[in-house]
């Protein structure tokens, strides 16, 4: 019988949209599945994913546990594995995934297949979809061998049902010790509610074109008036205009909103392969040739500079 | 301080990459490192032009593949080990890691580095479940690292949301972003001195790894086919006065596509 | 609307002249045509404008060749280029800095000896210099026995320089364009069609067109295009490496070559070194870059010019080569086949022959007489054996 061990992620003490993509997806294909929580004060969470439809939430509740690292999750999510006897695991395929999937994988000594963007399950059997080179081409792949299932799946792929939480039946797990060799000394945030670039459904984003970090300023006001997520591209981050969290692209975040904003970003292949991948792509540039405007539904050829203020007023007036 | 860097050599995925019967189209592709594998490179000798030390570049492929053995070495690694294989097109990342796992046993190293993920695979798997083989701390997708000693260094990770910063006490495994440094290019010297540098090759067969642990056999996943992406289809574009063309443009993508609906 | 510097067209059913080939002999041949008036053409490019050799030339000019014929045409070619900024009314970057050919012995000083007297027989300034007047102009080379291979004199040729490659086939195109020739890229012709013995039209990627003169400039891929007709020429397409330094500061005002060392290497206006090999020993029509071609690049250069070691290259690539037995090229109508002309076997030598050869090809089909200039590169001298031969002229080596 299989059965789905999935690895919930939370952040700012909320579950993550990916996670609830996959548990609904599960739930959606009726699977029996259990899911695995792991954080600091997270507990609360475990209802939600309960409502969402996880039989069982293994719960690694911790303030070691409040900054992820490979040795303890990995441990954690083995320990749930074995009590609850799951045959897949399934993982969103964020930083944290992306590091825990081979990881978890490994110790069970089996393979693994990251950053599915579309799969189907049959019992056991699993045939996904995944980019490659840079996403000018994608692999249909399968697991060529009996045993555990390890795949992250990256978000976008699935939208979620709504639910309300129900009392989840938890089981609390042991908390283990991190690797010996390893010690987290910081961890270097701003505290901010800002919406991840990985879970928002619209992404507004800063290229070159804005010129310099005020440019930057000048355009963040309309991803906060679209509860959007605020993107960049690598010439922005590495120019240090806005820090790396906000890269969108094959060296930042690969990403997959409903919406996509590209302000003076001229598509450089990383970053196309980065976000090609948007239900809508509306792109904003002086350059008519552009590669940007080749994967855009909505291609403006102008100056950002007047182009976003009009987009805010339309914003504005659409949402009243 | 003795560095390996694990590079893997790949089609440049900067050309056009053509796919016909569920293959990748061999004909026209240029082999170079993988980026992130050349950042690798060049972190590695960076900390050992700051602290001393040799690096080892170490690749698993075919013949061909010791071109880009001498491109690093030409860059200013000390010496190279080709570990010589013909299967690559069947072999995961799992059966990487486990080749991998044999060809280091017994080799002495205070640091593995590599790039986050390979550029034709895209995968990101194979460090981490060497890692785990060899029992080793992993640290992925650095953008920073900082005080280099003979027995730590410490490592920012860019998490989902934040940077981590991470002590690492050696030896360890890290993967690198390619926001972390811009490569150098070989020098006339450094292609010359390239010939003269020793590059062993390592045979699977006297390593003792069976064919049970190679290709397809070796592997827990394979790819059924290739395919391109769906092209996406053409879109409008607007050229005149911005006032006029963000105005149709937001009335279409309302109309047509429910934003904010 | 940005202003393109040419414009696109729908592919009409029918021209007078369709060229295929949008390289700067293509463009120019366009250019010359309109001059003339005639100006129903279409250049027909499968990739972009200045994909083949135009764009991955060394962008060396110069016309101190060997034989009477081939100084003959170079050098006209060459005062083409001294007025072709002018012409086109487009800023070409030719700077006429002077052109070393180094000896490197006995035999080879007297081999340049030979060209230095039919240049100057022919009025193209250049003569043999030592050692010691080389290294006035060019102080970092190395002079000194040490060397495998020391230096013993060398060919120089005040006119011979360096242009900006993709600007003259910018220009080409521009000035064709405004004369109303039509150009298509990405139209790949896939056949040729023969009718009775007479050039009725190309079959594209983008559909059927008919014409009665073909014009085939495609330099590399020359052998192919005559497949199409069943034309066999004596062209043997190689490879030819050439790779790009970061910038430094100017130092290197001249261009060097080397035949025995088989390099040649210049500075362009922005610091990079630029530098070429010979070309690959194997026929093939693949364009990779070799670590072979790096390091025995590396190797020879070094050996000219110690104070290179710390040089980084930036970039390599490589194009294709046409080579014909003798080293000249082929330009010439088809006896067999009416209204096909072919214009090829550009070797290493071609990116320096554009002008010439554009003009004296649109003067070919325009009148249907060969023009004296271009007499002798019809492509049956290799059956009536009256070779143009070039070798020691147009190559480094191999």
């Amino acid at each position: 019988m299989s059965k789905i061990l999935i690895v919930a992620e939370v952040k700012n003490s909320e579950i993550k949209k990916n996670t609830l993509e996959l548990i609904s997806f599960a739930k959606s294909k009726g699977l029996e599945m259990d899911a695995v929580l792991c954080g600091s004060g997270v507990f609360g969470q475990a209802d939600v994913l309960a409502g969402q439809g996880a039989s069982t939430v293994y719960l690694g509740d911790d303030s070691s546990l409040e900054i992820y690292n490979t040795e303890q999750y990995t441990s954690l999510v083995t320990d749930a594995l074995q009590q609850s006897g799951a045959t897949q695991v399934w993982l969103s395929s964020s930083e944290l995934g992306r590091d825990l999937t081979p990881r978890v994988a490994a110790r069970q000594g089996v393979g693994a297949l990251s950053d599915v963007t579309q799969f189907e399950v049959n019992g056991d059997e699993i045939t996904a979809q995944r980019p490659c080179m840079s996403t000018k081409v994608i692999q249909k792949c399968q697991f060529s061998k009996d045993g555990l299932r390890v795949i992250s799946i990256r978000s976008g792929f699935f939208a979620p049902e709504e639910t309300t939480p129900v009392p989840a039946k938890t089981v609390s797990l042991s908390i283990p010790e991190g690797h010996k060799q390893l010690k987290v000394k910081e961890v270097q945030a701003e505290v901010s509610d800002e919406v991840e670039l990985n879970e928002a459904s619209i992404i507004v984003s800063a290229g070159r074109g804005v010129g310099g970090p005020e440019g930057c300023d000048f355009v963040k006001p309309l991803a906060t008036e679209l509860g959007a997520a605020f993107g960049a591209s690598r010439a922005v981050c590495d120019a240090g205009w806005l820090p790396h969290k906000h890269q969108v692209g094959q060296t930042g975040t690969m990403v997959t909103p409903d919406f996509y904003f590209a302000l003076g970003i001229s598509g450089a292949i990383q970053h196309l392969a980065g976000m090609s991948g948007s239900k809508v792509i509306v792109a904003v540039n002086k350059d008519p040739d552009a590669p940007i405007f080749k994967v855009a539904d909505y291609g403006i050829v102008g100056d950002l500079f007047k182009a976003v203020p009009v987009l805010r007023e339309e914003v504005a007036k659409i949402k009243t | 301080m003795e560095i390996i860097v694990a590079i893997k050599q790949v089609p440049d995925v900067a050309l056009n990459i053509k796919v016909k019967d569920g293959a990748v189209v061999e004909e026209g592709l240029s082999y170079v490192i993988s980026s992130w594998d050349e950042t690798a490179l060049e972190a590695a000798l960076q900390i050992t032009e700051d602290v001393g030390g040799e690096v080892t570049l170490l690749t698993i492929g075919p013949d061909k593949a010791a071109e880009s053995l001498r491109k690093g070495l030409a860059m200013g690694a000390h010496k190279a080990i080709h570990v010589k294989y013909d299967d690559a097109k069947k072999t995961d990342s799992f059966a990487y890691a486990k080749i991998l796992q044999k060809v280091l046993e017994g080799r002495e190293y205070d640091l593995i580095l590599t790039g986050k993920q390979s550029q034709d695979t895209d995968a990101g798997l194979t460090a981490p479940m060497l890692a785990e083989f060899l029992d080793l701390p992993q640290v992925t997708n650095i953008i920073r690292y900082s005080d280099v000693s003979a027995q730590n260094i410490t490592l920012y990770r860019q998490g989902d949301n934040a940077t981590e910063v991470l002590e690492m006490q050696l030896p360890g495994i890290v993967t690198v972003n390619d926001s972390l440094n811009e490569p150098r290019l070989a020098s006339m010297r450094g292609i010359m001195m390239a010939k003269k540098k020793p590059l062993e090759e390592v045979d699977l067969d006297a390593l003792g790894v069976s064919a049970e642990m190679r290709g397809a056999q070796g592997s827990m996943t394979e790819v059924l086919q290739f395919e391109k992406p769906e092209s996406r289809k053409e879109g409008k574009i607007f050229e005149g006065d911005e006032a006029d063309t963000v105005k149709q443009a937001m009335e279409l993508l309302v109309s047509e596509k429910k934003f904010l609906a | 609307m940005t202003q393109r510097m040419w414009k696109n067209h729908d592919l009409k059913k029918s021209y007078d002249i369709v060229i295929i080939g949008g390289g700067a002999h293509g463009l120019a041949t366009a250019y010359y045509l309109a001059k003339l008036g005639i100006t129903n053409v279409a250049v027909l490019e499968q990739k972009f404008l200045g994909y083949g050799g135009s764009g991955r030339n060394t962008a060396i000019l110069r016309s101190n060749y060997r034989t009477e014929e081939g100084i003959k045409f170079y050098d006209q070619s060459l005062v083409f280029y001294e007025d072709l900024a002018g012409e086109l009314d487009f800023n070409l970057m030719f700077s006429q800095q002077g052109h070393f050919t180094l000896g490197h012995s006995t035999a080879a000083l007297s081999g340049l000896v030979t060209r230095a007297e039919n240049n100057k027989a022919l009025g193209v300034d250049s003569y043999v210099i030592d050692p010691q007047e080389i290294k006035k102009m060019l102080p970092e080379i190395d002079i000194t026995d040490h060397p495998r291979f020391p230096i013993q004199g060398a060919l120089y040729h005040p006119p011979g320089g360096i242009i900006r490659h993709d600007a003259v086939v910018w220009a080409y195109a521009r000035a064709a364009d405004r004369k109303g020739i039509e150009i298509h890229q990405l139209t790949e012709v896939q056949d040729i069609i023969v009718e009775n013995g007479k050039t009725t039209g190309v079959k594209t990627n983008r559909g059927d067109v008919s014409c009665n003169t073909v014009i085939s400039v495609v330099a590399g891929w020359s052998s192919e295009v005559c497949k199409k007709v069943n034309v066999k020429l004596p062209f043997v397409t190689h490879p030819l490496q050439a790779l790009v330094t970061q910038s430094y500061k100017p130092w290197l005002h001249h261009v060097v070559v080397s035949g025995t060392l088989h390099i040649y290497l210049s500075q362009t206006d922005r610091g990079e070194l630029v530098c070429g090999n010979g070309i690959d020993t194997y026929p093939h029509y693949g364009m990779s870059s070799t670590l072979g071609f790096l390091e025995s690049y590396a190797a020879h250069v070094l050996e000219l010019f110690p104070c290179l070691h710390n040089v980084a290259v930036q970039r390599q690539w490589a194009g294709l080569c046409d080579m014909t037995p003798d080293y000249s090229p082929i330009i010439s109508p088809i006896d067999e086949i009416e209204g096909f002309y072919v214009n090829g076997g550009w070797g290493t030598y071609g990116f320096k022959a554009a002008p010439a050869s554009g003009f004296n090809t649109a003067e070919m089909v325009a009148t249907g007489k060969t023009p004296e200039m271009i007499e002798p590169f019809r492509y049956n001298r290799f059956a009536e054996n009256r070779l143009v031969g070039e070798k020691a002229a147009a190559s480094v080596g191999s």
